[in-house]
């Protein structure tokens, strides 16, 4: 695979005029989707308040894929479009496509990641699309059946939890493995005899879907006939030959495979919201397709179609950009690690998918490398760690070793726990045999100390009574009473965010099942039931832990401050943050300089952070979720750190009122400046007990000869057992001067915690988060 | 046509000055203020849509109620609407709604209802006003992001001159 090597964007000129056209476009609003859904409904005379049929949702989906424009650009080899625009944001009025109904007619003049709008489309979506809508979203029937419940009230206050099946159900992994391998006819033929609703539904979802690659064969063949570039011409062709054949029958060459793919991945966003449809072990699914020799072809193929990924984007209304602000739709690929049998997983594939993406530097898909330090060749994770350097952002890296290993703790086979890929930001799954929404849940972990600190109040909404009205703190004695009280307000908040994410889940079932997605994953046609039911092989729902790092911190300032040394009171430590902190800056930067923090040495802070992560789990785990599956803790934190950091007061840990709270699970910036210390400290945490992934986020200043150090470093983190890291490779000065002047930089690839995003794109918490961002040094 | 209803310009300024020139001389938004610009407000978007034929269009087949209130309800005004009409109406203390509102803007004082129904720069950020913990909604949200596009359209088309001290906070 040397050649590889001498391989640039120079010589593939399809690419480069690709990428350049992806850059250049800004999104603009399509409609297309919500159109075609309500036109749909209006025909049948569905009112979506009173939910529909597994058939019924299929005949909608077949409707649209009928009806759905066949778009073939003037470059690509890959047909097909997830929208009617070069780079579109869909709209999904079942979920939460109202939220930007308010700023329709600014919404293109916005600072902020401003979406192009016409008049007209504006006129649809606020006189024909929403009002169908406005008693049928998920969260309104939820509302509506379980009589506003109280977990949703608390939800709706945003600073405690997140349930996020309001707005997408989709993190997860269809198997795609099977439509290259056997085409969607061999789904049908597993179907064979087989009678009822499902099945009837089943069958129509993928004639929907084959109608569209019909129209796309069709669309390409009447192009071909009107184009005068005879190569172009005989691309078109083949094209029209390929939709003709895939997705309905099985692949015999990587452009077949991407192409069936790509279908597939664009029949599902027409059935759902697209947040983190991720894509599975690529590498694994398209290495029987490479030819030798054919690494140029393969490289401009797999552009194609990472290009054909990043062709839309996640609708955020303002002040959702501060939450979620600069995402993509975060479609994650895993290469690399072991295979089912446990031998070298690393293929020819996998090193194509590396320079694809090296060359492309773009923030959709998400590369993750998963690496096996006793299977896995070094020169694999050098060559990762050397993208890396050049992407500055990316792949991330995941260690099989714990990962398998808690996956088999949640039940998994050995076999499908080895066959594991990343889903959004870092969440492992079994591909296409997990229906897990990991992204379900997201716990703002510091807002259960502050409802512990205020008896069961947040500062943010004063004086409402939402958790338990446990002890003041001039009523605790004993630090161990007030970890009580902590958990006591935690648990509060979990059992509150079960409830609403099962009674959103069953909501989701009766307002929008997911044919085509059930007849994709693995047990749903075996059971005969949709995949929001109990029928996936392996049910889960996903939770991720916001502010882990700053709620350590805090714990252990109240420990030592107030209990062990007894320096102060606690009520002068409440007055201290409600202050946020005037006038007792001393007492402040005592608190900074102790040695207990989280990513230190620190005995102390390592067992307070062990305590909560088994506190998190244990209680999660007793729940079950609405398909009979437990719940998984991860901690990964999108940009929402930096949007819930603005809503969060000063905290014991020495935190100034509104500063953004520390990303995923690394350390709070500035509180840990040893890197071996983050290191020791991450990987010596117990896996086994976040199996939803995490996100450790470093940050490396650049230098000529870090490869050397920096494989080293990721290497011997993997040894002793950390399980996932990712790094920016960037310095403090390039990333101010970016945020200054944003024009004079192309777009900075930069992970944020999970997935990466342009740094130009992000909200400006979020830029001074990864400004602020501890930054290691690695060249001697 | 802007001639023929330059009268009815003419009026909407009329209502929004009158408002805006009591918050200036009082330096400081009082209750009454809020109740009487919420009830202009409304009023105003009533009028519009019996004189804006596009205006009235965007509302047509819509019903529902939108009720606004202070956290302690001692103002409480509802906007009904009923199949392209507007309707303001003031409740008086303790009386009892026959019928419930389909969604509540609970609002923590003057300024934030002010900051919620005309935004800085039009800029109407339903979410905005929830984070800042400015305003609770209760019930469905989907009323009231129709009701944030209305508001913005007016708002937009008037260009309303805010006083800048209403965004001190």
């Amino acid at each position: 695979m040397d050649v590889i090597k001498d391989i640039n964007l120079n010589s593939l000129p399809r690419l480069e005029r690709l990428r350049e056209i992806h850059f250049n476009t800004k999104p603009e609003i399509c409609v297309e989707i919500a159109k075609l859904l309500t036109d749909f409904m209006k025909k049948k005379g569905i009112k979506p308040e009173d939910g529909i049929s597994e058939k019924m949702a299929s005949e909608r989906l077949k409707y649209i894929l009928e009806n759905k424009k066949a778009l073939i650009d003037d470059l690509s080899l890959l047909a097909g479009t997830t929208t009617t625009k070069i780079k579109g944001v869909p709209i999904y009025p079942q979920f939460m496509g109202q939220a930007i109904w308010p700023e329709l007619e600014t919404i293109s003049i916005r600072k902020k990641n401003p979406f192009g709008i016409t008049k007209e489309k504006i006129n649809v979506l606020n006189q024909d699309v929403f009002p169908y809508w406005m008693d049928g979203t998920i969260q309104e029937v939820c509302r509506k059946d379980y009589n506003n419940p109280k977990s949703l009230q608390i939800m709706e206050r945003i600073v405690f939890f997140l349930a996020s099946k309001a707005h997408a159900i989709s993190h997860t992994i269809p198997d795609y493995e099977r439509v290259v391998k056997e085409g969607l006819s061999g789904i049908l033929k597993e179907m064979e005899g087989k009678t009822g609703d499902f099945y009837t539904a089943a069958r129509l979802a993928i004639d929907g879907v084959s109608a569209y690659a019909q129209n796309l064969s069709q669309e390409a063949e009447n192009l071909a006939k009107n184009t005068a570039d005879s190569q172009r011409k005989e691309e078109l062709l083949n094209i029209s030959r390929i939709c003709k054949k895939v997705p309905r029958e099985k692949s015999e060459t990587l452009q077949e495979a991407l192409q069936a793919i790509w279908i597939c991945h664009i029949a599902l966003h027409q059935e759902h919201t697209n947040i983190a449809l991720s894509l599975g072990r690529l590498d694994k699914m398209l290495s029987p397709f490479y030819k030798q020799g054919k690494e140029k072809e393969a490289i401009e193929l797999l552009g194609c179609f990472f290009l054909k990924l990043a062709d839309h984007v996640p609708m955020n209304a303002e002040t959702g950009e501060e939450l979620f602000g600069g995402s993509g739709s975060n479609q994650a690929i895993t290469i690399g690690g072991i295979t089912e049998d446990g031998n070298d997983g690393v293929n020819e594939m996998t090193y194509l998918i590396l320079k694809t993406i090296e060359l492309l530097k773009v923030r959709d898909p998400n590369l993750n490398a998963r690496y096996n330090p006793d299977k896995n060749p070094r020169e694999y994770l050098k060559r990762l760690c050397r993208v890396n350097i050049n992407t500055r952002a990316t792949p991330c890296f995941h260690n099989d070793i714990p990962v398998i290993e808690a996956l088999v703790k949640q039940g998994y086979s050995l076999e499908d726990a080895r066959d594991y890929a990343i889903v959004g930001c870092v969440e492992p799954i079994a591909p296409g045999k997990t229906f897990g929404h990991t992204g379900a849940i997201l716990l703002n972990l510091t807002a259960c100390l502050e409802m512990a600190l205020f008896s069961g109040k947040h500062r943010l909404t004063e004086d409402e009574q939402f958790g338990p009205k446990t002890k003041e703190p001039k009523e605790i004695k004993s630090f161990d009473e007030f970890l009580n009280v902590f958990k006591e307000q935690t648990i509060f908040l979990i059992e509150q965010s079960v409830l609403i994410n099962n009674s959103l889940g069953k909501t989701h079932l009766k307002v929008n099942p997911l044919p085509f997605l059930s007849t994709l994953t693995d047990g749903c046609i075996e059971k005969g039931m949709d995949v929001l039911e109990a029928s996936a092989k392996y049910n889960s729902s996903g939770v991720a832990i916001i502010g882990l790092s700053e709620v350590v911190d805090s714990l252990c300032a109240i420990k030592e401050f107030v209990f062990d040394k007894r320096n102060i009171s606690f009520e002068t430590l409440i007055d201290a943050i409600n202050k946020n902190w005037d006038g007792y800056e001393v007492l402040r930067q005592k608190i900074l300089n102790s040695g207990n923090k989280f990513g230190t040495q620190s005995r102390e802070a390592f067992d307070m952070t062990q305590e909560i992560i088994c506190l998190l789990h244990n209680e999660y785990q007793k729940r079950e979720n609405y398909r009979g599956g437990r719940y998984v803790v991860g901690y990964w934190t999108m940009t929402i750190h930096a949007g819930l950091g603005v809503l969060t007061s000063a905290l014991p840990s020495g935190r100034k009122n509104k500063e953004v709270l520390p990303s995923g699970i690394t350390p709070v910036s500035g509180s840990a400046l040893e890197l071996l210390d983050v290191l020791h400290f991450v990987a010596g945490l117990s896996h086994d007990k976040i199996a939803n992934g995490h996100a450790l986020n470093l940050k490396f200043t650049p230098g000529e000869n870090m490869l050397d150090n920096f494989t080293a470093t990721i290497e011997g983190y993997m040894k002793k057992g950390g399980m996932q890291v990712q790094c920016n490779i960037i310095d403090k000065k390039t990333l101010e001067e970016a945020k200054e002047h944003p024009e004079k930089f192309p777009p900075l690839l930069v992970r944020v915690s999970g997935y990466t995003a342009y740094f130009q794109d992000l909200n400006p918490y979020m830029q001074d988060e990864i400004i602020k961002r501890q930054e290691y040094g690695l060249v001697i | 046509m802007d001639w023929l209803f330059s009268w009815y310009y003419r009026i909407k300024r009329w209502f929004v000055k009158r408002g805006l020139i009591k918050a200036l001389e009082a330096e400081k938004i009082e209750a009454e203020f809020a109740e009487e610009f919420l009830k202009i407000l409304l009023n105003l978007m009533s009028l519009s849509f019996i004189i804006d034929k596009e205006y009235r269009e965007y509302i047509k087949g819509f019903t529902g109620i939108i009720q606004f209130r202070s956290k302690d309800n001692e103002i409480r005004v509802l906007a009904i609407f009923n199949n392209g009409n507007l309707i303001a109406k003031e409740l008086k203390p303790n009386e009892v709604l026959v019928k419930k509102p389909n969604v509540s803007v609970v609002f923590k004082d003057p300024i934030a209802l002010i900051n919620f129904l005309l935004p800085k720069g039009g800029k109407r950020d339903i979410l905005r006003s929830l984070l800042n913990n400015e305003v609770i909604l209760k019930g469905n949200l989907n009323y009231i992001y129709r009701f944030g596009f209305l508001a913005n359209h007016l708002q937009l088309e008037q260009n309303f001159p805010i006083p800048k001290f209403l965004y001190k906070n």
